[in-house]
């Protein structure tokens, strides 16, 4: 793959993939770090592979999860849950928007609010909002059901819509 | 503001956003639309909140540094020619490790002596500047430094360093100082060597993994290599008992440990296994041939517990043991089992007494 695509388109797609895919990696192994590797090492993977996978997104999110599932059961016992990542939270990257336009704002508290949703809410949520993934390929993926994908879809919304009234009636009052 | 639209409407309105409606649930959302100008009004804005979450940035991973210099550094160790005829190579991982430890090994020897003169004096170092990371007992804390290698912190740690101008001070190194026990994965940088400074030693790599143990109220302080090859100085001017005279390093290797005993000054070189190195990152205690007063010490850490035990009493019997992700209560009862000694817990304190096999000599 690499003499055709080049380093720099590689960037390119570790810059679009590597966020989506820690998060999906994160779900299944349950730690950050872990996650974090599998992730980088996929990429790697991807780069020294003989021809461009046919359906990238396919490859990757099936990859991680085969990796993410060879992790888990190389692990004998669960790791400490009392990491804290002080560099996770990613509000405070968001904190400085280069241009101050309406539209950049209300991505960028959209975003936070978004990192508010709990977890296994979030995520459904990316996968299908930013991912664009359906809602049977979320169910795979994350081994539940249509159903629940539907569930969480609609309790996000209805956190987004709930709390986004706030802010509406804050940019009001604000100078 | 009265925000309370049915679940079942709900249902409807996702239904229809993401194009799942069926017609049981377009016909419901129109009856509800319709019954109310404002619930038209607040249908629009919820159409406005899916409609932009389409366009959110993704934020990605950003070790993407990390990645390439992985990724050069297999392709100039294999000098292969890409094409898309190659056959997937093999085991990249051991090559890239390889190469890190070649060019630590080159370098440390060209550079170390030109850093002397910096890394034993403080002068200059700009304290001011310097960003302080501590894990609290019972906490375990990663950082993750500006050149995006990561360290772990041990119950009770803290490192300290230049956040603005890591890789910036004379010689390009990127210093951290320690007190306590951390496990670094420090990024491969062969410009710029990373010196961590703790208990009297000092710790220097360009991209490797590996833990230092030096706390304030333990004899030893020790060095343990998990990946690729570090160099250890003594901060002093006196050199340790245990270094040879014609070197001022020790350079140790995976699965080598070096113990430095403060109180003597004598240094041991021993072996460890590497995935030991950083157990304890995974909630893992590991005691090897430890002073039972520090056993205590460490499970009071680990724990967030205050300890009450005879530092006398309990100075010269050693454990070793190995105990997994547990809680306090399985440890202090195994440790009566093997030790003979009794505890009680009070509120947040431990208190230790007994061990009647304790004795010195043991």
């Amino acid at each position: 793959m690499g003499s055709n695509t080049g380093l720099a388109d590689f960037e390119l797609l570790y810059q679009r993939w590597s966020g989506p895919l820690h998060h999906y990696a994160c779900y299944l192994v349950r730690d950050t770090e872990a996650a974090r590797s599998l992730v980088n090492d996929l990429f790697i993977q991807l780069w020294h592979r003989a021809s461009e996978p046919e359906n990238l997104k396919v490859y990757l999110y099936r990859s991680i999860k085969n990796a993410a599932l060879n992790y888990i059961s190389a692990q004998r016992s669960k790791p400490l849950v009392f990491m804290e990542n002080e560099e996770l939270t990613t509000i405070s990257d968001l904190s400085a928007p280069k241009v101050s336009t309406g539209e950049t704002e209300r991505l960028l508290f959209l975003q936070k609010l978004i990192g508010q949703l709990p977890e296994r809410r979030q995520l459904v949520f990316r996968m299908h909002r930013l991912e664009g993934f359906s809602y049977a390929e979320i169910a795979e993926l994350m081994q539940i059901s249509v159903r629940t994908v539907e569930d969480h879809l609609s309790k996000s919304m209805q956190f987004l819509h709930s709390h986004a009234q706030q802010y509406l009636h804050a940019k009001l009052t604000e100078a | 503001m009265g925000n309370t639209i049915d679940n079942i409407i709900w249902e409807c309105i996702i239904k229809r956003l993401s194009d799942q409606e069926t017609p049981a649930s377009a016909t419901r959302l129109d009856q509800w639309l319709t019954a109310d100008a404002a619930h038209r009004q607040e249908y629009e804005r919820i159409k406005e909140i899916w409609v932009l979450s389409r366009h959110l940035p993704e934020k990605p991973l950003g070790d993407f540094d990390k990645v390439r210099a992985m990724i050069l550094v297999s392709d100039t160790t294999a000098n292969v020619k890409m094409s898309a005829h190659m056959p997937k190579k093999g085991p990249v991982i051991i090559r890239r490790y390889a190469v890190a430890a070649v060019f630590a090994v080159a370098l440390l020897f060209a550079l170390l002596f030109r850093n002397r003169m910096f890394i034993t004096s403080e002068t200059g170092t700009r304290q001011a500047a310097w960003t302080v990371r501590r894990a609290e007992p019972g906490k375990i804390l990663q950082v993750t430094l500006p050149d995006s290698s990561r360290v772990w912190l041990n119950s009770g740690s803290e490192i300290s360093y230049p956040e603005n101008h890591f890789g910036d001070s004379e010689g390009g190194l990127r210093q951290v100082k320690l007190g306590g026990e951390a496990f670094f994965e420090v990024s491969h940088d062969a410009k710029h060597p990373f010196v961590v400074s703790g208990g009297g030693l000092n710790t220097t790599v360009y991209g490797t993994s590996f833990n230092v143990r030096a706390y304030e109220n333990e004899q030893t302080v020790s060095v343990a290599v998990k990946t690729g090859k570090v160099g250890v100085r003594h901060e002093g001017s006196t050199r340790p008992a245990g270094m040879k005279k014609a070197q001022d390093v020790v350079f140790l290797t995976p699965a080598q440990q070096l113990t430095y005993n403060r109180k003597t000054g004598g240094l041991i070189e021993g072996s460890v296994r590497p995935e030991d190195v950083s157990a304890w990152t995974a909630g893992d205690l590991i005691f090897a041939q430890t002073p039972l007063y520090e056993v205590f010490a460490t499970i009071g850490r680990r724990y967030g517990m205050a300890v009450q035990a005879d530092p006398v009493r309990y100075r010269d019997c050693k454990l070793s043991a190995r105990f997994g992700n547990k809680p306090l209560e399985a440890v202090m009862k195994t440790l009566k089992l093997a030790m003979n000694v009794d505890y009680q817990t009070k509120g947040q304190t431990i208190i230790i007494s007994g061990g009647t096999a304790c004795n010195t000599d043991n």
